[in-house]
């Protein structure tokens, strides 16, 4: 058979086995099928290709598969007009059917398990109708140009201008404030209010931007739900299409979960989160696991203080901070981020939790700095955890010296005495020195006596090792778990702010850094 | 024999998709959002196999949906609902793809298989679950990534091809009207894709 009548009676039967061949051709292939072991080979061997292919596993979708696909589709209703059907629609009709979107989405969404939806809880007291609020803030566009009032929430009257340039990195995030569920704030938005509507105020073209709050706000602060009318939007939306929050008047507009937009008070809530690193606790892995945490929250973070003495003086920080650090009580500035509330509390706890340090959050809400106080029995519990996450740090100095971006590096010399999984699960003293000796400072792991396996694989560092002679190879991944259990669950989120303002300061009691 | 299976499926499904699209179309986006919960794990799998990233595939189906929402007014019912989601499926993910054109790396490498069917054992093992077959589990998954990969290595439209029929089991006339192409062309592509892929797969047809 040549090439050319090999390739035909390939497609010949490539066809056949999809049942897509006619019946006189069925007819002629099946014949040459009892004739031909050559094709008869074509055609197991095709089979078994088919075959291959046909058993690959229909993937799960991930779950907020179907959260993300709807709470787009509300955002794009919001935005864009649709060649949806139907006539031009006024503003209400549109939020109208968006509201219905959201409850028919809500219960799809429980129905297939994915979850449900929160949304900020509101003061029923200040709310208004949707439609006063649109012709307010229409008329308020019509006086001033849109781009000049798209203000990023995150950027105080004083920072510098490369920190605000930062800040307008900040990009709509999901702020979750409260236990309500999105029917529960679509109802309350639906009712009108008896009380007056908050006149709302934009600023004329000269103003300069709001000065940050010196002092804490008190504790009931008003959340606010805004129906998110297309004017709205458009406010919400820079010429580039991002989104972000928006400055009107004193309120601030907050684009919250599912694009759900609620208003608060401009100036955030100060909260100060002091970190206090104790003898064998670096500074640098608080500070370290602090910037990660940030980073997997989608929290945008400025680091402050030691970064005006530049990249050395943040070395310093990094690498042995405790001897500088012990000069300059209460703490160094660190960063400077803005979060929920219940980011704060995660944030903290998990600081504490992994590297072991000690965590204050002062100036918070309700029962937030109790619940942080209360991750540290957690932590007793998971001082493995801690410890080996040490392990984990010390790799991550190393990643740090060479450059590495990435999160995985070569560590030398970590030679466990008889290799095995659970010797890695379970660092020995000699694993500890060579860790230490690789990381360029003594660490301290404790408990290793105990079986790792006493861990819950939710809190498990994905570990693999790969064992040769004298080289061994760490990948580490997501330490921690972030779990919802330390969130505050009995702060009224008629009193929380939908974010607060926090300054972290680190300190150290611990000894002098290591030369 | 068996009455036909097909018939009754296909029209109670053609039909609440026809009633659905058309509510959606009268504006009720709660409507789209039910074909949306329908199809979003045929969706995501076309876009996973196109794309090979998981990661991609969830960012491609949300984009699949949104554009499937701003242009359902203009969907005629000259196919089905789904014939046409899946238009839009392919020519987001094809065209994705031929932006990215991410470097695919097969784990044909002994060593790297070696290491893989290693640490998918350990983490088996670990699970606790030995009742279950893990050296089967992981020989099964271990073949499936290298068809995944081997999947992967097919330019976009080939491997469109490939992955409607095997993997949606879509039949040529349906995969025609996806792809907008003559349903010559689609036992064409097929066909060249298979022996790439045969090719490829080689290591493995011989073990089987």
């Amino acid at each position: 058979m040549d090439p050319q009548q090999r390739d035909k009676l390939e497609q010949q039967i490539s066809a056949y086995l999809d049942g897509e061949l006619g019946e006189k051709e069925t007819a002629e292939l099946e014949r040459l099928l009892t004739e031909s072991d050559e094709a008869r080979q074509v055609l197991a061997e095709l089979q078994r290709t088919v075959s291959l292919v046909r058993g690959l596993p229909q993937e799960q979708p991930p779950d907020d598969l179907f959260e993300a696909v709807t709470s787009q589709l509300e955002r794009e209703a919001l935005l864009e007009p649709t060649d949806v059907g139907a006539p031009a629609r006024s503003g209400l009709d549109r939020w109208a059917r968006l509201r219905r979107f959201a409850s028919v989405a809500a219960v799809l969404v429980a129905a297939v398990g994915i979850g449900y939806l929160t949304i900020t809880g509101n003061n029923q007291e200040q709310r208004k109708p949707a439609k006063e609020a649109e012709i307010q803030l229409a008329e308020a566009d019509r006086s001033e140009p849109a781009e000049r009032q798209m203000r990023v929430a995150a950027a105080p009257a004083e920072t510098s201008e490369r920190e605000a340039v930062s800040d307008r990195r900040v990009r709509a995030r999901g702020v979750v404030v409260g236990q309500r569920t999105r029917e529960q704030v679509d109802t309350l938005a639906a009712a009108p209010s008896e009380t007056a509507a908050p006149q709302v105020e934009l600023p004329s073209k000269a103003a300069p931007p709001p000065a940050r709050q010196p002092a804490p706000k008190p504790a009931a602060e008003v959340v606010e739900h805004v129906a998110p009318t297309p004017t709205l939007a458009k406010r919400l939306t820079s010429p580039a299409g991002t989104r972000g929050d928006a400055t009107v008047g004193e309120s601030r507009l907050v684009v919250a979960a599912g694009d759900h937009v609620v208003r608060v008070p401009s100036g955030p809530q100060q909260v100060t989160m002091l970190v206090t690193a104790g003898p064998g606790k670096p500074v640098w892995q608080a500070s370290l696991e602090l910037s990660q945490a940030l980073a997997e929250e989608d929290v945008t973070f400025l680091p402050v203080g030691p970064s005006d003495r530049g990249t050395k003086g943040r070395r310093e920080l990094y690498y042995g901070g405790a001897y500088e650090l012990k000069a300059e009580p209460p703490g160094v500035p660190l960063y400077r981020f803005r979060a929920s509330p219940e980011q704060v509390a995660r944030l903290s706890s998990r600081v504490a939790r992994v590297a072991g340090v000690q965590v204050d959050v002062q100036g918070m809400d309700g029962k937030t700095s109790d619940t942080v106080a209360g991750a540290k029995e957690e932590q007793r519990e998971r001082l493995q955890v801690g410890d080996f996450a040490a392990g984990l740090q010390a790799q991550r100095a190393v990643e740090l010296k060479k450059g590495v971006p990435t999160r995985s590096a070569d560590v030398e010399g970590f030679a466990p005495a008889a290799p095995s999984e659970a010797d890695l699960s379970a660092p020995t003293d000699k694993d500890e020195a060579a860790l230490g000796r690789a990381a360029g400072r003594q660490l301290r792991l404790r408990n290793t006596a105990k079986p790792y396996e006493t861990d819950t694989a939710a809190t498990r560092p994905a570990l693999v090792a790969d064992r040769e002679p004298t080289r061994h190879k760490i990948v580490a991944g997501v330490p921690v778990e972030t779990s919802g259990q330390l969130v505050p669950t009995d702060t009224q989120p008629s009193q929380a702010a939908a974010e607060v303002e926090v300054t972290v300061l680190i300190r150290s009691t611990g000894q002098q850094r290591e030369r | 024999m068996s009455e036909p299976e097909a018939s009754p499926a296909v029209t109670a499904v053609s039909f609440d998709d026809l009633s659905l699209v058309r509510q959606a179309q009268a504006g009720d986006a709660g409507a789209f959002a039910q074909l949306v919960a329908k199809y979003q794990g045929r969706v995501y799998n076309v876009c996973l196999r196109i794309s090979g990233h998981s990661e991609d595939a969830r960012d491609l189906t949300q984009e699949v949906f949104l554009r499937a929402y701003s242009s359902i007014g203009g969907f005629r019912h000259r196919s089905s609902f789904y014939t046409w989601l899946f238009r839009i499926a392919t020519n987001v993910a094809i065209s994705h793809q031929r932006q990215v054109r991410r470097t695919v790396t097969l784990p044909f490498d002994p060593g790297e298989e070696a290491q893989l069917g290693r640490q998918a054992r350990g983490l088996t093992q670990k699970a606790g679950n030995p009742s279950s077959g893990p050296c089967e589990r992981v020989s099964r998954r271990e073949t499936d990534q290298i068809v995944a990969a081997a999947l992967l290595e097919l330019d976009e439209q080939h491997r469109a091809a490939v992955v409607l029929r095997d993997v949606e089991g879509l039949d040529y006339q349906q995969i025609a009207e996806v792809l907008q192409v003559a349903v010559g062309t689609v036992k064409s592509r097929l066909h060249r894709a298979r022996k790439m892929l045969r090719e490829r797969l080689s290591p493995l047809l011989e073990i089987e």
